[in-house]
């Protein structure tokens, strides 16, 4: 509703911008200072002129402004004056603020200054920071440095109400017109959380912070009181105003209150400081009328006003100021150690927060009247010591020298020499020091000599604030008067808004008039308790007759000694806690080792458990068949085992609760029995001595079940005439009585031992000591018989066998069920001692059951089945059966009923060779054995040539064909050149190395090349074209490394996921690429380089360690250069602590994180525990997203740079994403099991469907997971069905706790149970290594334990690829398979088998390695060997692995076989080897294929897989 | 010709509409239209279900990109009357509006009426924080804006004592960034929902619908600046939350109503 016409002139502008018609920058914030003469820097364009081309500061300062304090001024002026001119100086200038980049001018202490450096230590520096500048000059020298004003230069009230439109906003209450007072109605707010004022610390007191700082509108306001106090009179007065405007014009809105009353204080301040204060200051010089506006004036300060001229005012400070009230009564002065002054110190009052003197709105009144009483110091050159010794300075160094800093300043600012100075304002130029004052040449002639000394007479040299210093006198001298008058002039005639500008609208002639008239005294009486007669009219002197004299010229003596400086480190107090945290830093690795140890731990801890649980879950299965029910104690490390035991018919049987027999004691053959049993703790144990085998120890549920068992097994006994002598003793005792099936065990192998010892003449000692037994022990040894199932132990077969059987009966001679000592003595001696004769007739009469001399049909053809039943079921038994039938016509018995004994001799004696070394594997006895048989027996095909001319060597079968072929093929490998020369030897090597590992090298190359490039990129950046953010120059190691390292790192996490995007890589190892990239080593250059980048964090977080201190030592200023857009420069020095940059910063606390992650991912990385543990590297590895999110998280602060690491994130995270979705999109399709086998040695078998589309080659490998064992944990199995096949199937070792799971749940049982077998995940297929056969001319493959698994894909493939005649380039393939025991892998058989059946081509040459029966040649075997003789005329495949394959015992000798291979294909120059299975196994290969490829012949290119 | 030169209109001021936003919502329409387009080729209920789906999918794309470019997070505005300009001492009665945005804010200053001392007043002007607002405000102090665009503009510099431009600067950049990290996750929803499982289209969708919720949060973070006043004339103005904050938060709502749905669905089969 009020109209627009309510404010009705142009309100000025807070910063000061377009008030000059003419240029509307001019006079604004961040405007240049504007140069009367020509700068003068040592380089004319920034650097300053310094020693030795000058005279140092200090000791200038010293020389010339040394002197009494306590001197008046000669013309009175009062230190009101002074300090309002001080004021008006923060009203057009600030150029304090140090400027950006920091740059430091130190001021060296001339060495003994007795303030600065009593001890002359000469390495005392007076901190000094370079000023603010304009960032675009300085660069050349027709634009040297100009420094810049962060106020208004125009008189318009910045020091009031701010140098902007919001800082005056902070400063308004927004009512009446006023400006927001603090605890009291007539003091400014202290608030001080807003950012506003300059906050530096105190310097006798280290207070800091924004607490107890005014608010008002000169930033520098709290640099000390009396300053302080000037500001809050025109806060006042503001408010004084408004007060007045309102009560005559209630109905003024806030904004029109506080424009006019702006409008009023700004005009009235203008009047007094031009009008009544200048002409004062310049001893009577008053500036020419006012001319009217005039348009092209720029108002620009002179850096020699701002750095010179106006900076007389500091020989006119005095040592303190009064204060006094109302009735000229002057307090006394409470100084901060109590004590009291008549004055408050200058030097102590410096950035004050408790301001112990100055508390209220009346005292400052007081300290204004005290002001206004008291007159200032000589305008001499003396300075008082408060501000030329005791300065405040920044905590570091806490005192400065105010004369020697603002001498610098003039050098900062480039300024001319005073006789430049002189001649630029037309003044004569001296030529000698005396000349410039003569008065003072006259009066102290003493102190121009010495000044002119250390300028060595050369005046032209003498600075102008000096020079200006020595000609004044009774106030600023012509020089400095010139200086001060042209720029007030300036800042008023081109003052649009000026006062007296009648064509601003602002004021009435008349107010005009009324504004002039206003003086300082007016406005004085207006804003204090003060009244008229208080004060005297002119408060800038003092007249005599004025009210209230100052009882006395204060002089420093008077008043509280000045403190000397004191340093601060600002890291002093943080050592401790900065040392810790580094240190907790590097205990992160030590933690996550102890979580993972943990781990493990429990991991094993819990499977042992679930094993357990497995067992005891069969046994609660079922009830108990028969007899009591008891729990069988074997041993203090077992757990109780439930079972029932029966006894019936002199048999004792112990079942175990699930039903099966797994003891059986046979109490005929026995005279008494004896029975222990406990008569202690609840009578429940029960130990029944079994003379020849480990004791029965039961414990029953109460005594009275053990009591009833008594009864029970005395009835029993007492049928067979039998007697049970019971013996009662404690528990503790029986259990130590018991003989323990472990101990027993121990005793039959000692048995052995010592039976083999006599036989094989082994020396004793070997056999096992008998010297440390107890003789009760030894006696038992001595006295001990074998079992049945302990001999088929022995012999490592199943105690059930046929053959176990036979020769069992044969060896009991006095047939007690048990063999003795001599008895097992008799039977070894034969086969190792005896001759071939005596051997078969052995093995004729363990089967010569009847013992007639004959070997019936029957008994023949049971013979056989035996051997055929140990070696596996390869064979059915109709099978089995037709094969007997054959072999005995093939040996001509089918037309004998009987056969003797010379007919089976004959039937072996093709082998007599074999027999002869037959011998019966016993275990325990294959060290001693192997040295001896090997040297006759090593098992191999690459025989030494002159092997073949024995027997067939020691093949256990040959193909005809290959029979034919073999001569040439096994020749015994020449005598290669050998190189002998090393280096030459060396360069072979390495030439081999680089052509087996070219696309290696060369990717190695390119990914370490652009990591290097990133890298140094980055520190040629921070090195060398970063200097103009100052940052190298702080930390110039530090950062290098930091930026350098974190440029490095932003390049290999993103591309690291590359190398796990299995999809892409299976797609693109079929194309061209895999020519040049070698996907398979993909997880390798994986691990490669999360080694690097984890390395490289760590440097970059040393870095920033290093990077940390520094900035935790360095001054606030320079830090708020370095992150302006985090750390604003308020002056107040004290940086951040370190742990501010660590916990409060963003990249601090992702940085901490991030090493925290990295100490797990690492950990549980390592090659151990992921062994240990799959499932904690999974669950640690899948911290992976955590380390991507806070790494972009950690860069986006931008504290020192723009972040980049996302831009490098995108590209290869949209891959992986990608990748991750391909297997998303199948991966949870369920997929039903079709059949599901157990085979034996704890692989199942599975085959499920094959999803639509699913397409794979041989050798690949998928990932599932099981639905019924947790949805998204994926283990990786090779595919074993070949590409041609309908459904897919997979053979699954039970090795660890997910495995076994498995296994348990595709049992025929849950089949049964819920009719489908539980379906599955699938992911894949992936490729590995070993699809490249293909490439190959001739492939060795080479698969150990369940490393088989590819091969039985490929295998499959390949025979069928051979026989649908598709066209490819292998023509050879040696596969070997490497087991512990044959029955170990059957499965693998089936496909082996299958293989040879389709294999018409002879392409596949499978081998056979053995290596749990390693070298040991027994008779059981032998007798295989003869049987398979017979047996392959008819079936044409081994009895021992049905297979067609070449089986050998031990493991295989690759070297041998590679060089072997040369010579059978010499024409070949590649040969490709893939190997799978255990590490050992395919280090070995790799080892073997690199000492081949040492020799300059085939190649031989390995690829490899670990399971 | 005719000898006549024509007449070559200078653009005064600097913004008019988003030339971004144009760009972005033009592509997405072009993208309905085609996907619209395969519709008729849709049988009978699905048709519908299918264009619910599309029009629905693009919706929240387009509002993912547009929210980071549109400038009406927060708006605040008056009317007052206001010294215009410097070397006049006319007081115009204005609209003064305050659009932040999440890269910077737009200041717009429109007479009521537009045309006041036969000029017209109506000024639409960018200021964006992404590398030094400082610098953008010596230009518009250059170029002589305003003065309550000036008067605005000048509370998000460094050196004011508001120190807006701390709390804004970040929490418009993180905003946009959760926001960039929504849009990821509603991409790859709508690959999601092509595959056999949609549940993990319906995480997604939640994830969405939680980034867009941060962005929020984090926007939401500039009202935790102690007050800065802005004071025209005889007025002030405070910021709040507007269009563009308002319309994420639907967006929110809807992705996260849609993955509830989905995942809900998911589990009930
Ligand atoms: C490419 C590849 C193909 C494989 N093919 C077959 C195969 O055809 N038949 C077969 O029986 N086994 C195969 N394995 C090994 C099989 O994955 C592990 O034996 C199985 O995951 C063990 O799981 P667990 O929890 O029962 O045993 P754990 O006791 O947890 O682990 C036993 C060993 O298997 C490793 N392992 C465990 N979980 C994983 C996993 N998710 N991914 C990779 N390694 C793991 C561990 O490092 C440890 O060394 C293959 C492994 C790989 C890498
Ligand atoms: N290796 C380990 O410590 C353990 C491994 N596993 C897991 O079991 C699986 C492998 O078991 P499995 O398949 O049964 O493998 P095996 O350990 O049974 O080894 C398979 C065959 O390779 C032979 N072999 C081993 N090392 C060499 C060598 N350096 N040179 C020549 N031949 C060698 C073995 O001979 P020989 O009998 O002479 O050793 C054996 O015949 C893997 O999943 C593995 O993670 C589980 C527990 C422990
Ligand atoms: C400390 C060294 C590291 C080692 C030894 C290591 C090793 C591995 C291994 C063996 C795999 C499994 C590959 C497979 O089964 O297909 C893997 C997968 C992976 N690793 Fe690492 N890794 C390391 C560090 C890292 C780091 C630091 C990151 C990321 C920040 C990372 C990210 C991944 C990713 C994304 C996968 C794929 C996971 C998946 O398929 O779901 N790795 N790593
Ligand atoms: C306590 C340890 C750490 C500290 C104090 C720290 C500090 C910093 C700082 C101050 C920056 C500059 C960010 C900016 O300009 O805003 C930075 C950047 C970076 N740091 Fe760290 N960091 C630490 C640990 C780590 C770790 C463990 C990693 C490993 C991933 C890492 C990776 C990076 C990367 C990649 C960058 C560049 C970010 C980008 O350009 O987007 N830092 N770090
Ligand atoms: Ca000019
Ligand atoms: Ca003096
Ligand atoms: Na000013
Ligand atoms: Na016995």
């Amino acid at each position: 509703q009020h109209s627009g016409s309510e404010i009705t002139w142009e309100v000025p502008r807070f910063d000061g911008w377009y008030n000059s018609l003419g240029n509307p920058r001019r006079g604004a914030v961040g405007s240049h200072l504007v140069r009367l003469i020509p700068a003068h820097y040592w380089d004319g364009v920034y650097q300053p002129v310094l020693e030795p081309l000058q005279p140092n500061p200090r000791r200038l300062s010293r020389l010339l402004t040394e002197g009494p304090s306590g001197l008046p001024s000669t013309r009175n002026q009062t230190v009101l004056s002074l300090f309002f001119g001080y004021h008006v100086a923060f009203e057009i200038f600030d150029s304090r603020t140090p400027g950006c980049p920091p740059e430091f001018m130190n001021i060296q202490v001339p060495e003994g200054d007795p303030i600065f450096d009593p001890t002359a230590t000469g390495k005392v520096l007076l901190p000094f920071q370079r000023g603010q500048r304009d960032k675009e000059s300085g660069q050349s020298p027709s634009n040297p440095r100009i420094q810049v004003n962060s106020v208004t230069a125009w008189i318009d009230g910045s020091s009031i109400y701010g140098p902007s439109s919001s800082w005056s906003d902070s400063l308004r209450s927004f009512s009446g017109g006023l400006l927001t007072s603090g605890s009291e109605w007539n003091m400014p707010s202290e608030e001080g959380a807003r950012n506003l004022m300059w906050s530096a610390p105190d310097p006798s007191t280290g207070d800091h912070g924004a607490q107890g700082l005014f608010e008002l509108g000169n930033a520098w306001a709290n640099e000390n009181v009396f300053t302080a106090a000037e500001g809050i009179i025109w806060f006042r007065y503001h408010n004084y105003v408004a007060v007045e405007l309102h009560k005559e014009h209630p109905e003024w809105s806030d904004e029109k209150l506080f424009q006019h009353a702006r409008k009023m204080v700004v005009a009235t301040f203008q009047s007094i400081a031009l009008y009544e204060w200048l002409p004062g200051f310049l001893r009577g010089n008053k500036l020419p009328p006012y001319p009217g506006y005039q348009k092209f004036v720029d108002p620009g300060i002179s850096p020699e006003f701002q750095a010179a001229a106006i900076r007389f005012g500091v020989t006119m400070a005095p040592p303190g100021v009064y204060m006094r009230n109302q009735t000229c009564h002057f307090r006394k002065i409470v100084n901060i150690d109590g004590s009291i002054s008549p004055a408050m110190r200058l030097c102590h009052s410096f950035w004050k927060r408790q301001r112990l003197n100055v508390k209220t709105g009346q005292d400052v009144d007081d300290l204004l009247m005290g002001m206004a009483s008291q007159v200032a110091e000589r305008e001499d050159s003396i300075v008082v010591e408060d501000l030329r010794d005791y300065m405040y300075g920044p905590l570091r160094f806490t005192r400065t020298d105010l004369v020697a800093v603002t001498i610098q300043r003039g050098r900062d600012f480039g300024l001319q020499s005073y006789n430049n100075m002189r001649k630029a304002l037309d003044l004569p130029p001296v030529s000698t020091f005396e000349e410039i004052n003569p008065d003072l040449s006259r009066t102290n002639p003493q102190l121009l000599r010495s000044v002119s000394e250390l300028h060595d007479g050369d005046v032209s040299r003498l600075e102008l604030f000096p020079g200006g210093l020595l000609e004044s006198t009774d106030g600023p001298g012509p020089v400095f008067s010139a200086i001060i008058l042209d720029q007030f002039e300036r800042i008023r005639n081109g003052d649009r808004f000026w006062f007296e500008n009648k064509q601003n609208g602002l004021f009435t002639d008349e107010e005009i008039q009324v504004i002039r008239s206003i003086t300082y005294h007016d406005v004085l009486i207006a804003v204090t308790s003060a009244e008229s007669a208080d004060v005297q009219k002119n408060v800038f002197f003092w007249r005599d007759g004025d009210p209230c004299p100052q009882p006395t010229q204060l002089n420093a003596s008077l008043l509280q000694p000045c403190t000397n400086a004191t340093k601060l480190n600002y890291f002093d107090g943080s050592r401790a806690g900065y040392s810790i945290f580094i240190i907790t830093l590097l205990l992160f690795p030590v933690l996550s080792y102890l979580v993972a140890c943990m781990v493990a731990f429990l991991r094993r801890h819990r499977y042992r458990k679930f094993q357990r649980r497995k067992v005891k879950a069969g046994d609660r299965a079922e009830e108990p068949a028969v007899g009591s029910t008891a729990y069988e104690w074997q041993g203090h490390k077992n757990q109780l085992q439930p079972v029932s035991v029966e006894v019936e018919k002199r048999r004792l049987q112990v079942f175990d609760r699930s039903g099966p027999s797994h003891r059986c004691l046979n109490l005929g053959y026995q005279d008494n029995i004896d029975v222990l049993l406990s008569n202690d703790r609840y009578h429940k144990a029960l130990l029944l001595k079994v003379p020849k085998e480990y004791d029965l120890v039961l414990f029953f549920d109460d005594v009275s079940k053990r009591t009833e068992f008594v009864r029970h097994l005395r009835l029993e006994v007492a049928d067979i005439g039998q007697e049970i002598r019971v013996k009662e003793m404690s528990e503790k005792e029986l259990l130590k009585e018991a003989l323990t099936k472990q101990e027993r065990a121990q005793i039959v192998e000692t048995f052995i031992r010592h039976a083999f010892s006599k036989v094989l003449e082994i020396e004793k000692c070997d056999a096992g000591d008998l010297s440390g037994v107890s003789r009760k022990r030894a006696r038992e040894v001595l006295q001990c018989e074998l079992t049945a199932s302990e001999f088929a132990d022995a012999l490592c077969l199943k105690p059930d066998s046929l053959f176990v059987d036979s020769m069992f009966t044969l060896a009991d001679k006095d047939g007690n069920g048990y063999l003795s000592f001599q008895e097992f003595l008799d039977v070894i001696v034969i086969f190792m001692k005896g001759s071939p004769e005596e051997k078969s007739k052995l093995m004729f009469s363990m089967n010569d059951i009847g013992g007639t001399g004959y070997l019936s049909k029957e008994e023949f053809a049971r013979m056989l089945r035996s051997f055929i039943e140990l070696s596996n079921s390869a064979l059915s038994k109709k099978q089995a059966e037709d094969g007997i039938k054959a072999m005995m016509q093939a040996a001509g018995f089918d037309n004998k009923e009987q056969i003797s004994w010379a007919d089976f001799h004959f039937l072996l004696k093709d082998h007599e060779k074999e027999l002869q070394f037959a011998q019966l594997n016993v275990k325990g006895v294959e060290k001693q054995e192997k040295k001896r048989l090997s040297q006759y027996q090593r098992v191999s095909f690459i025989c030494p040539a002159n092997s073949t001319n024995r027997t067939d060597g020691l093949e256990l079968r040959r193909r005809k064909k290959v029979s034919v072929k073999t001569p040439n093929v096994y020749v015994k490998p020449k005598r290669e050149q050998y190189i002998r020369n090393p280096i030459r030897q060396k360069v072979q090597q390495f030439k081999r190395f680089v052509e087996n590992y070219r696309r290696h090298i060369i990717s190695f190359i390119i990914v370490y090349g652009i990591t290097a490039g990133v890298t140094v990129e980055r520190c040629y950046y921070y090195a060398v074209q970063a200097g103009a953010t100052g940052m190298p120059e702080t930390s110039v190691v530090g950062i290098i490394v930091a930026r350098g390292s974190a440029a490095a790192i932003s390049f290999l996490f993103p591309y690291m996921l590359l190398t796990v995007c299995r999809n892409l890589i299976t797609l693109c190892r079929e194309t061209f690429l895999s020519r040049y990239v070698p996907f398979d080593a993909a997880i390798d250059f994986h691990r490669f380089m999360a080694m690097t980048a984890i390395i490289l964090s760590v440097a970059h977080s040393l870095g920033h360690v290093v990077n940390v201190f520094v900035f935790s030592i360095s001054d606030l200023s320079i830090l708020s250069c370095l992150f302006p857009k985090v750390l604003s420069n308020n002056g107040a020095e004290i940086p951040p602590k370190w742990y501010w940059w660590f916990f409060q910063t963003v990249p601090g606390v992702t940085g901490v994180l991030l090493l925290f992650t990295f100490a797990f991912m690492y950990v549980f990385a390592s090659r151990y525990f992921r062994r240990i543990s799959f499932r904690g590297f999974w669950i640690t590895h899948y911290l992976y997203v955590v380390v991507y999110i806070l790494t972009v998280i950690h860069g986006s602060f931008a504290l020192l740079q723009e972040p980049r690491f996302h831009i490098y994130l995108i590209p290869p995270a949209l891959l992986f994403l990608l990748d991750k979705l391909i297997s998303l999109s199948r991966k949870k399709v369920e997929i039903p099991v079709v059949r599901a086998e157990l085979l034996p040695s704890g692989v199942t078998h599975l085959e499920f469907k094959r999803p639509q589309g699913f397409v794979y080659r041989s050798g690949q490998w998928v990932r599932i997971a099981c639905l019924m064992l947790g949805t998204d944990e994926y283990h990786p199995f090779t595919l074993t069905s070949a590409p041609h096949e309908e459904t897919l199937s997979l053979h699954i070792r039970a090795v660890g706790p997910w495995t076994n799971r498995l296994r348990e749940l595709y049992t025929e049982e849950n089949y049964l149970e819920f009719g489908a077998y539980p379906k599955l995940y699938l992911d894949g297929p992936f490729g590995e290594g070993h699809q490249e056969w293909v490439d190959f001319e001739v492939s060795v493959l080479v698969g150990g334990g369940i490393g088989v698994t590819p091969f039985a894909s490929i295998l499959k493939d390949l025979v069928f690829k051979s026989s649908v005649k598709s066209k490819f380039l292998c023509k050879k393939v040696y596969f070997i398979w490497v087991t512990r025991t044959q029955r170990q892998f059957e499965w693998v058989s089936d496909i082996i088998r299958e293989v040879e059946e389709m294999d018409t081509e002879e392409l596949v040459s499978v081998h056979t390695y053995i290596t749990q029966v390693a070298e040991k040649f027994d008779l059981r075997t032998t007798m295989l060997y003869v049987c398979e003789r017979h047996f392959q005329k008819v079936w044409n495949r081994s009895l021992f692995t049905g297979l067609r394959s070449v089986t050998h015992f031990g493991r295989p000798p690759f070297v041998s076989f590679f060089s072997s291979l040369q010579e059978v294909h010499p024409e070949v120059g590649k040969i490709g080897v893939f190997s799978c299975g255990p590490p050992g196994l395919t280090k070995n290969v790799e080892k073997a294929c690199q000492q081949m490829n040492k020799r300059d012949q085939a190649h031989f290119i390995h690829h490899y897989e670990n399971f | 010709y005719d000898d006549i030169y024509p007449f070559y209109p200078s653009q005064r001021t600097s913004f008019i509409f988003s030339g971004r936003l144009l760009t972005i919502i033009l592509v997405f329409l072009v993208l309905t239209v085609s996907l619209l387009l395969i519709l008729p080729g849709i049988r009978g209920r699905t048709r519908l279900f299918w264009m619910f789906r599309i029009i629905t999918s693009l919706f929240i794309g387009v509002v993912l990109v547009v929210l980071n470019y549109t400038n009406s997070w927060a708006e605040a505005r008056m009317t007052t009357n206001a010294t215009y300009k410097s070397f006049s001492n006319a007081v115009i009665n204005a609209e003064v509006g305050l659009h932040v945005g999440l890269y910077g804010i737009n200041v717009t200053l429109r007479g009521t009426p537009m045309v006041q001392f036969n000029e017209t007043i109506n000024y639409n002007e960018m200021f964006s924080w992404h590398d030094t607002i400082e610098e953008e405000y010596k230009e518009a102090l250059e170029r002589g804006l305003p003065n309550p665009i000036l008067y605005i503009a000048e509370k998000f510099t460094l050196s004011s004592p508001c120190g807006l431009i701390f709390q804004y600067r970040y929490s418009g950049r993180f905003a946009s960034a959760t926001l960039w990290t929504a849009f990821c996750c509603w991409v790859l929803a709508n690959i999601l929902f092509s595959m056999p499982v949609i549940l993990y289209a319906g995480y997604m969708m939640m994830a969405t619908a939680a980034f867009i919720f941060f962005s929020m949060v984090s926007f939401s973070t500039i009202m935790n600046v102690p007050r800065c006043v802005f004071s025209i004339g005889t007025d002030s103005f405070v910021t709040e939350f507007s269009h563009s904050f308002w319309l994420a938060l639907a967006t929110g709502v809807l992705c996260a109503i849609i993955g509830i749905l989905v995942v809900a669905f998911n589990f009930l089969m």
